[in-house]
């Protein structure tokens, strides 16, 4: 880690890292936010992101950790192609192409394939109503700055009240292109930072830039079936009912898991109000099966486990820690 | 209400001339700003050098401060661009604390020295690390939470006081007998 | 000085304080040395918190040795940890630092908040069971299966939140991040 005390430091690494950063990928903003400049910026950028052909260095900070990354993103035919490499700690790549992902891990030889809906299908982000994120954010246009020697503009979305966090983006004042992003814990402490250091706009991605340098001899290759969903509950777990969530999230998905970690499937319950989202896990217990019992924190993603009628409840999300212990002490069991 | 209106409040007073006023802004700060330029510059020695001259670039720049990002956003930046500045010349010429001050301001240099803990003290050495963290192991569950809930996980006052099931009064209460508690410990290590 | 002066300042060390007292506690303090010390050592206090509270810090004496709750925290298991399940594990150890309380469900209680002050384990492999008995003769808690099982609920969410799209940290930052020194 090059900025531990503890440890040597990598003065190229140190000088490129600076302030510390953020790479968002937000969708699109309602049309009928179209008089709003802030919003409109969004859009843009939201567009930028996915249509452009660019390269560059970013680096992304939760607390003390810090880790440095390289992106490749490619656009074309209607289709895009990413991949994001490690560039401290152990060799790691995700590559996309399209709706197929790969995760490559060197340090434990690891390749997983895992075939994901297109994120524009599902349309969560903004499309959200905008009705419903107006009243529980704020967006304002909060000055100029430069990131990666590029002149940004900084957006800023403020939540309505504490249940949930707040962000901070600066998008590239030519390309509209995300540069840097925040998210914002209590007090505007900063919980989660991604910052590009050194960014690329390109005309073409050549197919070598696309290709990974890890995962050959050795590695193990799976296919995602171990979190696979076992059954896709019409109506989801319909015998457990979250009583209580922040104004403005609503139920996005709800399915049934097989989990490798679990003994009993896991129902998977799904909630976003457009920008931050938060799941809601249920499973029964086994006879003399040890429960989770408190909360879990890193960055903005927080958890808390309790234990109702035999059956663990766990809520994991990025949102405060308060909320994400309200809605965990608000799911109770239906009587039918 | 929010710590950052502390930092408001003494940058006002800085603003208006009072310079003990950003004494207090130093002692705040020091330790964090130490811990931050110290991932950059290794030597300890010259990681003071760099906050000393962080802060004295902060006390010179804040009658233009506006406060449009908090007091410490801004401290930070001014102190990773002098942190990187140091690497960039760090081969070619030793850091000049105040090099640029030519009206006087040499002694307010030294008079902010002088308000900063020695380097001993101010490098976070593993004694008082560990006589900080030993004293909070040892304090009562409920003095122990109510802290560690405050500055581990940010939690405002009402939020421990639900999260503890107990009157806000009681969180105050017990957040300043844990740290009554540690500070009886840490004392003797601090003072000369 | 007062015990009722120093309260103050830690009470404006946390930001407690309402607009228009602030001003009255800082005239207070600026006249006070010691509480200036107390100032400084209050924020000193929780710099060595949240330090410990991140990657790095040695195993203190296991709370469970002395008879606490059942206290565990993953911070301190990256560099070493054992992949049990691969790819899930290893992303979902560079998801979240875990610091959950952990009790024997037979005995639930209301959510209450457990605070991890020290850390137990540096792996995620099973810890053998003697390690980890309660003084109490209370039922043992097998922290591997339990880190698993959050992790696992980590994995989800992460990569939900990879195939929903949901604005935040690029989807998969969070899994190519690794937790380490």
């Amino acid at each position: 880690m090059f900025v531990s005390s503890d440890s040597k430091p990598n003065s190229a690494a140190i000088i490129a890292a600076g302030a510390l950063i953020a790479l968002l990928a937000f969708a699109a903003p309602s049309p009928s936010a179209a008089d709003d400049p802030a919003r409109i910026l969004l859009q843009s950028m939201h567009d930028a992101t996915r249509q452009l052909n660019y390269e560059g260095v970013f680096i992304y900070q939760r607390g003390a950790q810090i880790d440095s990354m390289r992106l490749v993103h490619k656009y074309d035919d209607g289709g895009e192609k990413e991949r994001l490499i490690s560039l401290s700690g152990p060799a790691r790549e995700v590559i996309r192409d399209g709706t197929l992902v790969t995760c490559l891990f060197a340090d434990d030889q690891q390749a997983m394939v895992e075939k994901n809906p297109p994120r524009d299908l599902i349309g969560i982000g903004f499309s959200a109503p905008v009705e419903s994120l107006v009243a529980s954010y704020r967006f304002s246009i909060d000055g100029e700055d430069r990131i990666a020697g590029r002149k940004t503009t900084v957006v800023g979305i403020s939540p309505s009240a504490g249940d949930r966090y707040g962000y901070r983006l600066w998008i590239d004042h030519d390309t509209k292109l995300l540069l840097k992003s925040v998210i914002l814990g209590r007090g505007g402490r900063t919980l989660e930072q991604v910052q590009f250091t050194q960014i690329s706009i390109l005309d073409e991605i050549s197919a070598e830039r696309l290709r990974p340098e890890i995962g050959g001899d050795g590695f193990t290759w799976r296919t995602d079936t171990e979190s696979a969903a076992i059954g896709a509950a019409a109506n989801g777990d319909s015998s457990w009912q979250v009583r209580w969530l922040p104004s403005g999230f609503e139920l996005k998905e709800s399915k049934i898991q097989s989990m490798a970690t679990s003994y009993m499937p896991v129902s998977h319950l799904v909630y976003s109000d457009g920008l931050a989202m938060v799941s809601v896990f249920v499973e029964k217990l086994m006879e003399g099966e040890q429960a989770l019992q408190g909360y879990s924190s890193r960055g903005a993603v927080n958890a808390f486990s309790r234990v109702v009628d035999d059956h663990q409840i766990t809520v994991v999300g990025e949102v405060p820690l308060p909320t994400v212990r309200q809605i965990a002490a608000s799911v109770a069991k239906v009587d039918n | 209400m929010g710590d950052s209106n502390t930092d408001n409040e003494l940058v006002q007073r800085v603003q208006k001339g009072d310079k003990s006023a950003f004494d207090l802004l130093v002692l705040k700060y020091q330790h964090r700003i130490v811990k931050l330029v110290s991932q950059y510059v290794r030597e300890p020695a010259d990681a003071l050098d760099v906050t000393q001259e962080a802060f004295f670039k902060a006390y010179r720049a804040l009658p233009k401060f506006r406060g449009d990002s908090a007091f410490y956003t801004w401290l930070y930046r001014i102190a990773i661009n002098t942190a990187k500045n140091q690497l960039v010349y760090m081969s070619r010429r030793p850091l000049e604390v105040g090099l640029e001050n030519d009206n006087g301001e040499q002694i307010e240099l030294q008079e902010m020295q002088k308000t900063m803990e020695t380097p001993e003290r101010l490098l976070l050495t593993n004694e008082i690390r560990e006589t900080i963290i030993d004293s909070i192991d040892k304090l009562p569950d409920d003095l122990r939470t109510a802290i560690t809930l405050r500055e581990v996980e940010g939690m405002s006052y009402v939020e421990i006081a639900a999260a503890m099931d107990c009157p806000i009064g009681t969180v105050r209460s017990r957040i300043f007998r844990a740290r009554e508690a540690i500070e009886l410990r840490l004392k003797p290590l601090l003072e000369h | 000085m007062t015990i009722v002066n120093q309260e103050k300042i830690s009470i404006l060390v946390d930001g407690e304080f309402a607009d228009d007292e602030i001003g009255e506690v800082i005239d207070t303090l600026m006249r006070d040395s010691e509480l200036q010390r107390a100032w400084s050592r209050y924020h000193l206090i929780g710099e060595a918190l949240r330090a410990d509270s991140l990657p790095g810090r040695a195993p203190a004496a296991s709370p469970i040795d002395q008879g606490r709750d059942s206290v565990v925290s993953l911070a301190d298991r990256r560099r070493s940890y054992t992949p049990l399940v691969g790819l899930a594990i290893a992303a979902s150890v560079a998801a979240l630092a875990v610091t959950l309380a952990l009790r024997p469900y037979q005995q639930p209680t209301e959510p209450g908040f457990q605070v991890a002050t020290s850390v137990t384990t540096q792996s995620l492999a099973p810890e053998p069971i003697d390690s980890i008995r309660s003084q109490s003769g209370q039922a043992v808690v097998a922290v591997g299966a339990f880190d698993q099982r959050l992790n696992g609920y980590l994995v989800n969410f992460n990569e939900q939140r990879a195939r929903l799209g949901v604005p935040a940290v690029h989807p998969y930052v969070r899994i190519v991040g690794f937790e380490a020194e």
